[in-house]
């Protein structure tokens, strides 16, 4: 069976897929590691931040993260059902494991001092 | 007629392939191949193990730790080339899904397997970095931290030598008479799989290697 297609009007919803040329990989590749390379330096002049490190670093890695998806993986160019599903996902895992790390203090807090375990009660035979 | 069962790829015609790869069809409910919204699926149910094993680092790294942790010993340096080599692979990567769908098969496993390469050699730094952390004296058991670590970057590990098998397994594949454009999506699952391997790492080496220590912030 075989069904037509316009390439030029077709969307991706219709399994057209636009992929970005080989040149626009390399120049995604290279932004990459220019990011990289600033997340490595920002680890080593850490002191000069202060506590604007960690949010420079994980914003970093987060724009890393999505231009990967979005390119390399084609989600940004692909059927919209993949990136809900996608994005679902993600959402729904931060969300989860944020308010626990929040709740349980490993984030947004200093680390809790161990609390005191109650003493075993002796077992009693008989 | 019901279309549910089909999975058939279709071209509008036999000279449909371009630059931009070949247009494809699938006659599925969704209009997705299966084989591809399966690994969207497969990936999106990493995405919440991954997120659960981080969870598990960070709630074990802010516990008050006894003896080394693997903190106190990281090679950043070394870890970086190690995280620059896993990020050029996913370059490597899309180049050879770029070359199957202009049909250029001898191209594309070329850089399957620089891909494979790559991935090996990061596999091959991380056994590096574990034997040489064990040989300092942070092992699984040590502690809280070096158990998270272990079991965080470890897990990783095996997602990227399980990469390389597939990618290793689509070179074979491509020896066949008759592997070309029409199976290019073989080679795009693949690389879904690989690409979501490293953004994996994009996040585990500044949250495990770059963040600084609990107690200033984070």
């Amino acid at each position: 069976m075989t069904t037509t297609t316009n390439p030029q009007t077709a969307t991706p919803a219709e399994g057209h897929l636009v992929h970005p040329s080989d040149r626009k990989y390399v120049m995604i590749a290279l932004i990459l590691a220019a990011i990289t390379m600033v997340e490595i330096g920002l680890y080593y002049v850490e002191d000069s931040f202060g506590d604007a490190t960690a949010p420079l670093l994980i914003a970093g890695s987060a724009l890393k993260f999505f231009i990967v998806v979005a390119y390399f993986m084609h989600l940004k160019f692909d059927h919209p059902l993949l990136r809900r599903m996608f994005t679902t996902a993600l959402v729904l895992s931060t969300i989860v494991y944020l308010v626990i790390l929040t709740s349980m203090g490993a984030i947004f807090g200093r680390p809790s001092a161990p609390r005191p375990q109650p003493e075993p009660a002796p077992f009693v035979k008989g | 007629m019901t279309q549910v069962a089909h999975d058939t790829q279709v071209t509008h015609d036999d000279h449909a392939v371009d630059d931009h790869g070949p247009h494809v069809v699938h006659e599925t409910t969704t209009g997705i191949s299966n084989v591809k919204l399966a690994m969207w699926g497969f990936l999106a149910s990493d995405c919440l193990l991954f997120g659960g094993l981080i969870t598990v680092y960070f709630l074990y790294r802010a516990k008050p730790q006894v003896g080394i942790v693997p903190k106190d010993i990281y090679d950043i340096p070394f870890t970086s080339i190690t995280s620059f080599i896993l990020l050029m692979s996913s370059l490597t990567m899309v180049l050879a899904l770029s070359a199957i769908n202009r049909g250029e098969v001898r191209n594309m496993r070329i850089w399957l397997i620089a891909t494979s390469l790559l991935g090996s050699v990061f596999v091959g730094a991380q056994i590096y970095e574990f034997t040489s952390f064990i040989r300092e004296g942070v092992t699984l058991k040590s502690n809280f931290a070096s158990s998270a670590f272990f079991v965080l970057t470890g897990f990783h590990g095996v997602h990227v030598f399980v990469g390389i098998v597939i990618l290793l397994s689509v070179v074979v594949m491509s020896k066949r008479p008759g592997f070309g454009v029409a199976k290019a999506e073989n080679v795009e699952v693949a690389g879904l799989y690989w690409h979501f391997v490293d953004v994996v790492w994009i996040l585990l080496f500044v949250l495990v290697y770059l963040l600084p220590a609990p107690s200033a912030g984070l």
